[in-house]
């Protein structure tokens, strides 16, 4: 690899501070999974990286009644997929963590990292996202937070300011009676990205389905919520046809890009099924089918 | 006398022992490329040219070699002007520069090499070279490459590489992109078609792919004051880099030396130079030790399996016999030679099928050059390629003709005493047993269950590969101790060859096999082989191991005779005793040499050797795959319920071991069958990593995987053994796609088989699965 | 470039060392530390030939910067047996012959001993999932699935 220079801050401040001093030839580094990778194939050049790991306190993961899960930017998939507490309020969360990589990746790469690299075939980003999850960040004009469907703006970009550090994720309590769902589509090997994930959370009230979050992954740039199939559902009770209309409209309204995972309509004939099935799966947890 | 001619009980031979280098492989241990070093060695890297065809208008590495830790900066313009070196290389063809001179041809050519204090240096030093290209226009597909007015990319005369036999008659087509033109005919093709009743004519293609053996291309090499060159390097063909280095050098190949430790894989990879002119010019210029290790990338660069245009008619009569067969294969060959007219020559001599078919005619084997990297020798030379194309077509056949596909495979497949193509008489084949027993163990005829929603189809493929041209020579000594250590130059790329190596001398010598061990290649004292590639390195090395050990056991029974006073005649030699057959009377292999030598120290030496004789095929290695798939037809998706791999072996020497080349064979082939491209863009690969370049894991392996060895002697091998490298991997992809076709009805003519093809395939005969539950189409 | 100090423990030693910034695990451990059974087969996080425990867990340590393992214990091949012994993996993957080339073996061999740590008896599901992130190029995997099955007392030869 090429040379470069490695600060490891022990405070935030310090590290927002380093990323002012050295603008636009600084990156930070949390486990490094993406960002050795860009390196070394020379995509990335910068003369110097942040390191996040000696910033105590990042990697925290506790639940918070009002704000729900608050997960720190640097607690890896491993630590997810395996906490109790997010087993316990979110066990759809852990179960998706799972899916991401193969465990050594696992091990190392971070929540913080996985959303700021903001790869379109990411498994978090969609089921996050179906989850209403926010991404807090510390920059020099103070903290603010993000809902993840203004933080994830394009292909590998966000809206971190150049010396923001994303600090943690928060992911609301699930309402009473609402089942979520996530499922990944893998075309090359079971060893790779998702060529579509998707998500779904339903809530229900009395057996209707009082709100729907559709969303899918792996599409488009960032993560697309399937608006019109969500209000085909708002207010009824979910049957097959019902689930199938629901898939029709979710592939109807997305417009995928071609890419190394699929061309644009088998992603668009994917998106259908796949809105289908995590809806199934969704509901099959509700009525314990 | 010996154990393989009394026909006696074998000991060691057919026996699972365990492999010799397991001790130091399990504890990481083991010395490959990576472990080797030198004192004051120096790292080398290489840039490689942007741009898929151009003129080099200025090379500029001034600004580089003042790079602190930069010791040397060479570039094809360097080697030109020094004119003490040849910079021209290639085994078919000397068509490929050490560093580009003038031209580039693909993205990817090397252009200027660097040698630094250490890699950052180093890759400082290539940020710092300045090319300008002028661009040519460029060709990437073979059927493109050979259309009137393609831009032509070689364009002078080249001239043959002068090194093997089997190629003298490999010739370009002058003005064209072809290489070389390799032509085979047997009867007459049109009247064969005119008698057919049923002609049948398909196109089948095949992408570049990779070898991906875990461990990259990796050389160090230096000069000594004498002036004598050296190189540690991960070839698979130490002599025949070292005939490349000196032809470079110019000097007579004794003043080139080079080593060979563990490679970590090959498959065809590690053929014919690779890394080694570039280290070796480095090392050369900068008379210091150059250790040049090639990046993933650069090795998806260097060296690809031929992507194949496979166009084939064929003639039937109603009862399923051929009658006429018309092949025309295109191997876009990249941007040079390489051994491609090897390739197209094996793909021509296999490319008809392992089938009696009276008209053959196999007039258009064309290997071209594109724009791309070079291709060369993959595991299973061509066979791979064309099998995808000739066993779908005897499928299609048998479901025009309503017969069932395995009997119309042992209608028209070749049996002992049938003729091959060039007049040779086929025996010992087994293939007709491996295609009954492989059919038999995916319970042929029965038909599939399938889960509903899915569905579910088998299918099953034959091949016939033959060894290919070459010499083997083998040394045995036996020293004072009892102990054995066999010279050759096979190289340990993880096939077993020095365990199997081991067990046919131990056996032959009447040692305990842990007694016997393995010189590794190093060519200033181990003896000529001309590769280990092409399954050869049982039969053929194994034979001339076999030989040297005979020589060696003879020569210790006379001086045992001798000792024991008794007649070579009575005498046996089992676990390391020469005993008089039937009494007590014995002396340990160890007392034989010192008694001989009336001293502590003594070695009594045998020699052997192997080569095939030309053009002709000597002998036939055969193959079935059989296959269960299931297919989502919402999705797309093919998963593989049970693949089974059946070769004929001849004999295990070691079953373990056999078993193992055939899973790795057959989990090779679903790779090349679901995921495995090469995808560019203009030139350009965009898949140079594991993140877009997708090998079988763990997890895409088939719920059931199971191997069968049949064992049809073949009479020149040893112990019967035939070679088995190679042959699982040709019959998967072909399998596969016939399951395919037995599932769902839709045939694919392109590798590989994704999810997508298959569902758009399934669409356009109308067979896709619903969308929603209504079915949105 | 100002250079990285380190301390850490690496097959049970202590061990401090100054490596420059850019150095990853898997390059501090063969160069520096002459450690060469850690192998590189992609580099980018894939096929796992570099798979060393870290705090006994595994991680890619082509992915790893050297100063990331500050403070931390490193397991590698050469530091799994135990007074000279094989450790139980290495044993059930040389009796099982579960490599060709060798260059997967010992990061298959280091995920194996992680998930028998995590899961005593593995179903085969549950080795397929867990050591999926193991490319073998050579064997067709089936001896390596039996070999860590060995050690559960499941396959036997
Ligand atoms: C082999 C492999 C397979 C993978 N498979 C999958 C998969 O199946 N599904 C999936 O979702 N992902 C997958 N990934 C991606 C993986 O999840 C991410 O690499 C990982 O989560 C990134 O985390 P990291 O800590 O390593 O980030 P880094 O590589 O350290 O950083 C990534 C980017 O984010 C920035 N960054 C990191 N942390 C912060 C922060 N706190 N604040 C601001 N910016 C920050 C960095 O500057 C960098 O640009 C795979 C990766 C690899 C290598
Ligand atoms: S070398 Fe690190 S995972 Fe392949
Ligand atoms: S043994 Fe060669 S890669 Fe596994």
């Amino acid at each position: 690899m090429r040379r470069f220079e490695l600060l490891m801050p022990t405070s935030l401040d310090e590290a927002s501070r380093l990323l002012r001093e050295r603008e636009g030839d600084v990156k930070l580094i949390a486990g490094g999974a993406s960002l050795l990778i860009l390196m070394k194939s020379g995509v990335y050049q910068p003369s110097c990286l942040v390191s996040l790991q000696r910033i105590p306190g990042l990697a925290d993961v506790h639940f918070d009644p009002g704000e729900g899960l608050r997960i720190g930017a640097l607690t890896t998939h491993r630590v997810i997929e395996r906490s109790p507490v997010v087993r316990e309020r979110l066990p759809v969360l852990s179960e998706m963590a799972r899916m991401v990589a193969n465990v050594r990746i696992r091990n190392t790469g971070t929540i913080g990292g996985n959303l700021c690299q903001a790869d379109s075939h990411a498994d978090p980003p969609p089921l996050l996202l179906a989850l209403g999850a926010r991404v807090r960040a510390k920059g020099g004009k103070g903290t603010r937070t993000i809902p993840l469907e203004e933080f994830l703006l394009d292909y590998y970009q966000t809206a971190l300011q150049p010396d923001e550090v994303v600090t943690e994720v928060a992911v609301p309590p699930l309402p009473a009676g609402s089942t979520a769902a996530y499922l990944r589509h893998t075309v090359r090997s079971a060893e790779d990205f998702p060529c579509i994930g998707a998500a779904a959370v339903v809530e229900w009230q009395d057996g209707i389905c009082r709100q729907v979050r559709l969303v899918l992954g792996g599409v488009a740039a960032v993560p697309q919520r399937a608006r019109q199939a969500e209000a085909l559902a708002r207010g009824r009770s979910l049957t097959e046809p019902l689930i199938g209309q629901m898939a029709e409209a979710a592939a109807e309204e997305v417009e995928p890009i071609s890419d190394f995972y699929g061309s644009a309509w088998y992603k668009k004939r994917m998106a259908g099924v796949f809105a289908r099935r995590v809806l199934l799966v969704a509901w099959a947890q509700r009525t314990g089918r | 006398m010996s154990g393989e001619g009394m026909g006696m009980a074998l000991e060691i031979v057919g026996q699972s022992v365990p492999r010799s280098d397991g001790q130091e492989k399990v504890a990481g241990q083991a010395r490959y490329m990576d472990a080797i070093d030198l004192p004051g060695m120096l790292v080398g890297r290489v840039l490689r040219s942007t741009v898929p065809h151009g003129r080099l208008r200025r090379v500029d590495a001034e600004k580089a070699r003042r790079v602190p830790g930069v010791v040397t900066v060479v570039t094809g313009e360097s080697l030109r002007r020094d004119g003490r070196l040849n910079p021209y290389y290639g085994p078919a063809l000397l068509d490929q520069p050490v560093l580009a001179i003038d031209k580039v041809l693909y993205v990817g050519d090397p252009v200027a090499a660097v040698a630094a204090v250490d890699e950052e240096s180093a890759l400082e030093a290539l940020d710092l070279i300045e090319v300008e290209y002028e661009e040519l226009p460029a060709v990437f597909e073979p059927l493109d490459a050979i259309a009137p007015g393609a831009p032509l990319l070689h364009e002078g005369e080249l001239k043959p590489g002068g090194l093997f036999v089997d190629l003298t008659d490999v010739h370009p087509v002058p003005g064209t992109n072809i290489c070389n033109h390799y032509v085979m005919k047997k009867g007459d093709g049109e009247a064969g078609f005119r008698h057919a009743d049923i002609v049948i004519e398909q196109t089948f293609s095949i992408p570049e792919t990779q070898h991906y053996p875990l461990e990259p291309h990796s050389v160090l090499a230096w000069v000594d004051p004498s002036g004598r060159i050296a190189l540690y390097a991960n070839t698979q063909q130490p002599f025949i880099v070292r005939a490349q280095l000196a032809d470079i050098f110019q000097v007579p190949p004794s003043h080139i030396r080079i080593m060979v430790p563990y490679l970590g894989g090959a498959y065809g990879a590690k053929c014919y130079p690779k890394a080694e002119p570039i280290a070796t010019v480095l090392a050369w210029f900068a008379r210091r030790p150059v250790k040049l290790t090639f990046t993933r990338e650069e090795v998806f660069l260097t060296i690809t399996k031929h992507a194949t245009v496979v166009k084939m008619k064929s003639g039937a009569m109603r009862d399923g016999t051929l009658v006429a067969r018309k092949v025309e294969c295109y191997l876009g060959t990249g941007a040079y030679a390489e051994i491609g007219p090897r390739v197209s020559k094996k793909m021509g001599t296999n490319g008809a099928g392992p089938y009696r078919i009276p008209h053959v005619q196999m007039d258009a084997y064309c290997i071209i050059y594109t724009n791309k990297p070079p291709a060369g020798a993959f595991r299973g030379y061509g066979l791979p390629q064309v099998t995808w194309a000739f066993e779908q077509q005897m499928d299609t056949l048998a479901r025009e003709l309503r017969i069932d596909p395995v009997e119309i495979r042992l209608k028209n497949l070749f049996v002992d005493g049938d003729t091959f193509w060039y007049g040779e008489r086929l025996n010992a084949l087994g293939l007709r047993e491996c295609l009954l027993k492989a059919a038999a163990a995916i319970r042929w005829g029965e038909p599939s269950q399938a889960l509903p929603g899915k569905r579910r189809g088998k299918g099953l493929a034959i091949m016939l590969k033959t060894l290919t041209h070459g010499a083997s020579i083998a040394f045995v000594k036996v020293d004072d101790d009892g102990t054995a250590k066999v010279l050759t130059s096979t190289v340990e790329m993880g096939q077993g060859s020095d365990t199997v190596l081991a067990q046919i001398a131990a056996e032959e010598l009447g040692l305990p096999v842990e007694r016997v061990s393995m010189a590794h290649p190093d060519t200033d004292f181990t003896p000529f082989d001309d590769k280990t590639s092409g399954s050869r390195s049982t039969v053929a090395m194994g034979k001339a191991v076999l030989l040297a050990a005979r020589e060696a056991r003879e020569r210790l029974l006379e001086l045992a005779a001798e000792q024991l006073e008794a007649s070579v005649h009575d005498l046996e030699v089992r676990r390391g005793q020469v005993r008089v057959r039937g009494t007590d009377r014995a002396l340990d292999v160890a007392q034989v040499v010192r008694a001989h030598f009336r001293s502590k120290g003594g070695t009594i030496m045998g020699r052997g050797e192997f080569h095939t004789k030309l053009a002709r095929e000597e002998f036939w290695f055969a193959a079935a795959g059989a296959a269960e798939v299931e297919v989502d037809p919402e999705t797309g998706e093919v998963r593989v319920l049970k693949y089974v791999g059946a070769c004929d072996v001849g004999k295990a020497i070691n079953p373990h071991l056999c078993q193992q080349q055939v899973l790795g064979g057959a989990v090779m082939g679903l790779g090349q069958t679901f995921s495995e491209e090469m995808v560019y863009d203009h030139g350009q690969l965009l898949n140079p990593s594991l993140i877009n370049y997708k090998l079988p894991a763990f997890r895409d392996l088939p719920a059931q995987l199971e191997v069968i060895l049949l064992e049809t002697p073949y009479s020149e091998g040893p112990f019967g053994a035939k070679g088995v490298g190679e042959s699982a991997v040709p019959p998967v992809a072909a399998a596969i796609g016939n399951a395919l076709v037995d599932a769902i009805g839709v045939r694919l003519y392109e590798l590989p088989i994704t999810a997508e093809k298959v569902l758009k395939a399934l669409e356009e005969a109308g067979g896709a699965g619903p969308v929603g539950a209504g079915g949105a189409r | 470039m100002t250079p990285i100090e380190l301390s850490l423990t690496v097959n049970g030693e202590r061990r401090a060392l100054t490596v420059p910034p850019q150095r990853l695990l898997l390059e501090m451990l063969q160069r520096d530390l002459h450690l060469t059974g850690t192998k590189e087969g992609c580099g980018v996080g894939v096929c796992g030939a570099c798979t060393v425990l870290m705090d006994g867990r595994p991680v890619s340590a082509c992915l790893v910067l050297a100063a990331h393992a500050d403070g931390h214990e490193v397991t590698t091949i050469e530091g799994l047996g135990r007074d000279g012994q094989r450790h139980p993996v290495q044993a059930a993957f040389l009796e099982w012959s579960a490599f060709q080339c060798g260059y997967c073996t010992p990061g298959m061999i280091l995920a194996a001993t992680a998930l028998l740590q995590e899961h005593p008896a593995p179903s085969e599901e549950e080795i397929r999932e867990y050591m999926s992130g193991n490319i073998c190029r050579c064997t067709g995997y089936m001896d390596i699935i039996r070999a860590i099955q060995s050690c559960t007392g499941g396959a036997k030869r």
